[in-house]
């Protein structure tokens, strides 16, 4: 019996195990779309630098002109400008310096300082103002502590804002962010026509105190090499629909699948109907 | 999709008429018989290509299992439904090559 249940007990942990692993893998019927985000007009800016910092997975990516930029999929980056300093031919350095001081955040100083801000907002010792709520839309669309999702909209703000002021702090580059969150355009079914999105993205305005960054268009690939441009309407936050796409779900392969093996089993029954049926006669 | 139902009609298509025009049967019984064989034999082998399985294997044991349900089904000798089944698949076999 002890055997049993102790098999029984490495069962259920290969399992666990086997489903932790799993966890990252492409579920069956579904592809990734490629994704990247690219800001279109940033030469125009060139006083200014670009930079991504992605959460939770917290990257920090220096955009360069013309370059797409792309993420882990489950990262949620923002795009920050900074003022270009007049010395900076150690920038990329000095940051990639910074960004791993950070990332690696040996001192806990980052989870410890996130959390006074957060108590504090949360006790109302600090009062977010319009703007800095506005920052940060996605996670804070209306910041009412009965909201059952505001607390953990204040955590992820927190964490956020102090990675910045930490990044800004070591640094000694002051990041304007675009509250812009970007997201990765996810799983479509494999029989969706759908190969890549590039979504691009273009600076309305920027200056020491603000950066505002629009969602232009998307530009799709599909898998027989055509592409197609959609343009993002006013206010819209979603990814515009592309034109082409299938009726056929995700489960196809499994239905087409099953089917064989049950017509394959219908037609081996039929006929072994039909020879026991001669046999007899 | 419609290619896969496209190769599956072209299949039995095709086995039926080289079967028919050797052995000169009822052709509605072995049309019928043709149809089962292919519903048996057909989507077991797409599964087993899907798999991984070798062509060439998957090919090999489809004329084997064909062969006896010909066998069987036609009350022919074991030898003759053998190459029934050899021709028939050999040519879907090479059509497969060429479509």
């Amino acid at each position: 019996m002890k055997r049993i249940i102790f098999g029984l007990f490495i069962l259920v942990c290969l399992l666990g195990l086997s489903n932790l692993a799993l966890a990252d893998m492409m579920p069956g019927g579904y592809k990734s779309v490629s994704y990247c985000f690219i800001i279109e007009n940033q030469k125009d800016y060139s006083d200014y630098g670009f930079i991504s910092h992605g959460y939770p997975m917290g990257q920090w990516e220096i955009i360069n002109p013309g370059e797409c930029v792309h993420f882990y999929k489950y990262s949620s980056p923002t795009v920050y400008a900074f003022k270009m300093p007049v010395n900076n031919e150690n920038l990329t350095q000095k940051i990639s310096e910074t960004k791993d001081k950070i990332l690696n955040n040996e001192s806990g100083i980052i989870e410890q300082k996130s959390n006074e801000l957060f108590n504090k907002i949360k006790t109302g010792e600090i009062k977010l103002s319009a703007d800095e709520a506005k920052r940060f839309k996605p996670w804070i669309v209306v910041p009412n502590p009965e909201d059952p999702l505001y607390e953990d909209s204040l955590r992820h703000y927190t964490y956020m804002k102090t990675q910045e002021d930490e990044f800004a702090e070591q640094s000694g580059i002051k990041l304007i962010s675009s509250g812009l969150s970007l997201h990765n355009y996810g799983t479509v079914s494999e029989y969706d026509p759908l190969k890549s999105a590039q979504e691009v993205l273009t600076v309305k305005a920027v200056n020491d105190q603000l950066l505002i960054l629009e969602k232009e268009k998307i530009i799709y690939t599909y898998e027989d090499g055509m592409t197609e441009e959609k343009y993002y309407s006013a206010g819209q936050t979603d990814f515009p629909e592309p034109s082409k796409t299938t009726i056929l779900p995700p489960w196809t392969n499994t239905a087409l699948f099953l089917g064989g093996v049950v017509i394959s089993l219908a037609a081996l029954v039929t006929i072994v109907v039909i020879l026991v049926k001669r046999h007899r006669k | 999709m419609i290619v896969y139902f496209f190769s599956f009609l072209l299949t039995i298509n095709v086995e039926f008429l080289i079967i028919y025009l050797i052995t000169r049967l009822s052709w509605k019984e072995l049309l019928w018989y043709i149809i089962l064989i292919n519903c048996f034999t057909w989507p077991l082998a797409n599964i087993a290509y899907v798999l991984g399985a070798s062509f060439y294997l998957v090919e090999l044991a489809v004329i084997l299992i064909e062969s006896i349900l010909l066998w069987k089904l036609l009350n022919k000798k074991y030898l003759a439904a053998l190459g029934l089944s050899l021709i028939a698949n050999g040519i879907t076999a090479s059509l497969s090559f060429v479509l």
